[in-house]
């Protein structure tokens, strides 16, 4: 009677110990179900849930990932980014230390930062010596360089890339021409400098806008503050001098101090548009070079399915 | 001996089975897991606390206050003061969190200006220790304050015990505010017009603001100089003259009627920072309180 006691109270505590185990499991299954059907707001608390009974770091790691891949979804990147960052990468498996990061990158890209997009990637770099690895971050790679204007290293990752790519070489040397084509030095976005531009329109008021390529606004900010000054000198010249003082240089003012800021911010404004479509041109070009390139092709596949995390970083 | 060994096979399955439907009747990873919900609360992810809240069964009876007490706490800390107080004043004296709900309950009525019922919620709240009856009559006496009863604000004075720490300073300020409102002289929008009238920016100048007063001063001043120059030069029949002469005369209304508007901003402004104060130091003797 008192074996059988003994083995009674074993199996209860057994069960018992065995439940947060079990439960842990529940959650993080429920929680991939519900992000399956893309309702990411009931995804995300279901994958903090599974956090919550989780002990396993590697399993923890797996569930901020999705958690950021949630608030993706969402339209939250500085909350995906939050979220990735609190992840201790310490001892976790390669494939989910390679999503971790290439979303890092991807987040900081979307958010205009993309020293800390290519800090993140050579991260990935210094990880993974294979080069064929690399391969999958190399798109990403360059529209940072891109967005930097480090044009040298971003056409030689093309190079790279098409060389990696599996194409035939008539198709590549095709590309080849198309990519030199796209960085010429004609195609190349121009960078306008704000400070040059705010200077100039310091000394010739409406030169800053011209050197941005706003000719005709340029021209009439000229005549404006031209003819505003002419009317000040004319009222001097006519003894109406509170009249030349307060409407004519009171208004001349105004406007040579608006001009000069609408030149800074002009430029600004022309260089992210320049980028914009210089990166618009380039993504095209890489989405036909993907499409075309098989190896390349299945390559990113694996990457970006996010459901193909491997088995053994679960079990 | 088969018996034995029969009765010791049978007697172990029973217990692993009781095992297994016993932890499955006691924790649904669905339901109420109100574990769950803390952690959310104290990670401060309100919305999603709320979410569980509202969408899961969490009304079981021996459940009700916490999950009010979790409701009223979330809503309360995303600034939905109204239904926060709602869930909150459901919480019962044999709950942990009664003098917690109780306290905040009223302070929320008291944000939304509902003083009558604030006053209500804290005369009933029930105390043991000198330290919550102090706490209880200072925020009634804040409420008597905001009010604007300044009698029943001075009998409930002697009744607050300053030594606690987490209620002097805010006691001090309290009584250093009611000074201040005793002192208070309103400035009348009437005077501020005609001295406006008089020499432009005037009025901004006795409402306090300095910099618009100079500001108008030099505008409407400038644009009288301009007139009076080209009217005594060009006559009052000339295009100038008459330009100018109506933006003067714009300017000159425009100032005058800015100098009233201003006035009784001022006086809506200085009530809204008073009643800013009080508020803040009814606020932090609750969280000096309960959230440590």
């Amino acid at each position: 009677m008192l074996k059988t006691r003994f083995f009674s109270i074993c199996i209860f505590l057994c069960v018992i110990l065995s439940t947060n185990r079990i439960f842990a499991s529940d959650y993080y299954l429920n929680a991939l179900r519900v992000f399956s059907e893309g309702r990411f707001y009931v995804a995300s608390i279901e994958f903090e849930r599974a956090i919550f009974y989780e002990s396993d770091n590697n399993k923890i790691a797996q569930c901020k990932y999705f958690k950021s891949i949630c608030y993706k979804g969402l339209g939250e990147t500085d909350k995906s980014l939050e979220e990735l960052s609190e992840i201790n990468l310490f001892n976790l498996h390669d494939s989910l230390f390679f999503l971790i990061r290439y979303e890092q990158a991807l987040g900081y890209y979307l958010i205009n930062d993309p020293n800390q997009s290519l800090w993140n990637i050579e991260e990935i770099k210094f990880r993974f010596s294979d080069s064929l690895k690399t391969i999958d971050i190399i798109p990403l790679n360059i529209l940072c360089l891109n967005a930097l204007r480090k044009w040298e290293e971003a056409i030689n990752l093309w190079s790279f890339f098409l060389d990696n790519s599996g194409l035939q070489d008539s198709v590549k040397n095709d590309y080849k021409t198309k990519i030199n084509n796209l960085y010429s030095k004609r195609n190349i976005p121009k960078f306008y400098s704000p400070k040059k531009a705010e200077n100039l329109s310091r000394f010739i008021p409406g030169s800053g806008q011209m050197y941005c390529g706003a000719v005709m606004e340029g021209t009439f900010n000229l005549l404006m503050n031209a003819s505003l000054l002419g009317f000040a000198f004319c009222e001097f010249y006519y003894e109406y001098y509170f009249t030349g003082y307060f409407a004519g240089l009171g208004l001349f003012n105004k406007t040579y101090n608006g001009g000069m800021h609408r030149a800074n911010l002009l430029a600004g404004g022309k260089n992210l548009e320049g980028m914009n479509k210089f990166n618009r041109e380039a993504s095209s070009l890489m989405i036909r070079v993907i499409d075309s390139g098989i190896s390349v092709k299945s390559s990113l596949n694996i990457s970006f399915n996010v459901w193909q995390i491997p088995k053994e970083s679960y079990h | 001996m088969e018996n034995r060994n029969i009765l010791n096979i049978q007697i172990g399955l029973i217990v692993i089975f009781l095992s297994f439907t016993s932890l499955s009747f006691s924790q649904n990873p669905i339901n109420c897991d109100l574990k769950f919900i803390e952690h959310l609360v104290k990670s401060g992810d309100f919305e999603e606390a709320l979410y569980l809240l509202d969408s899961t069964d969490c009304s079981l009876d021996q459940l009700s206050d916490n999950v009010n007490y979790l409701r009223g706490w979330s809503l309360y800390s995303l600034k939905r003061l109204s239904p926060s107080s709602e869930s909150l004043i459901k919480v019962r004296p044999s709950s942990e969190f009664y003098l917690k709900s109780q306290f905040f309950a009223a302070c929320n009525y008291a944000h939304t200006g509902n003083y009558n019922k604030a006053i209500e919620i804290l005369s009933k709240i029930e105390v043991n220790t000198e330290k919550q009856i102090s706490l209880k009559n200072y925020e009634i006496a804040g409420v008597y304050l905001l009010q604007g009863n300044a009698t029943l604000y001075e009998e409930s004075f002697p009744k607050i015990n300053r030594s606690f720490y987490e209620i002097s300073e805010s006691f001090d300020n309290l009584h250093k505010i009611s000074e201040n409102l005793k002192k208070h002289k309103i400035k009348s929008p009437a005077i501020a017009g005609i001295l406006s009238g008089i020499i432009p920016g005037s009025g901004k100048f006795y409402s306090g603001k300095r910099g618009e007063a100079i500001s108008a001063f030099i505008a409407t001043t400038g644009l009288g100089l301009v007139t009076w120059e080209n009217y005594r030069k060009s006559g009052l029949k000339s295009f100038k003259t008459i330009a100018f002469g109506t933006a003067f005369a714009f300017s000159y209304v425009a100032n005058i009627y800015g100098s009233v508007v201003t006035v009784n901003i001022l006086e809506t402004e200085y009530s809204d920072n008073v009643k800013n104060s009080i508020l803040f130091n009814l606020h932090i003797p609750l969280r000096n309180t309960f959230d440590k």
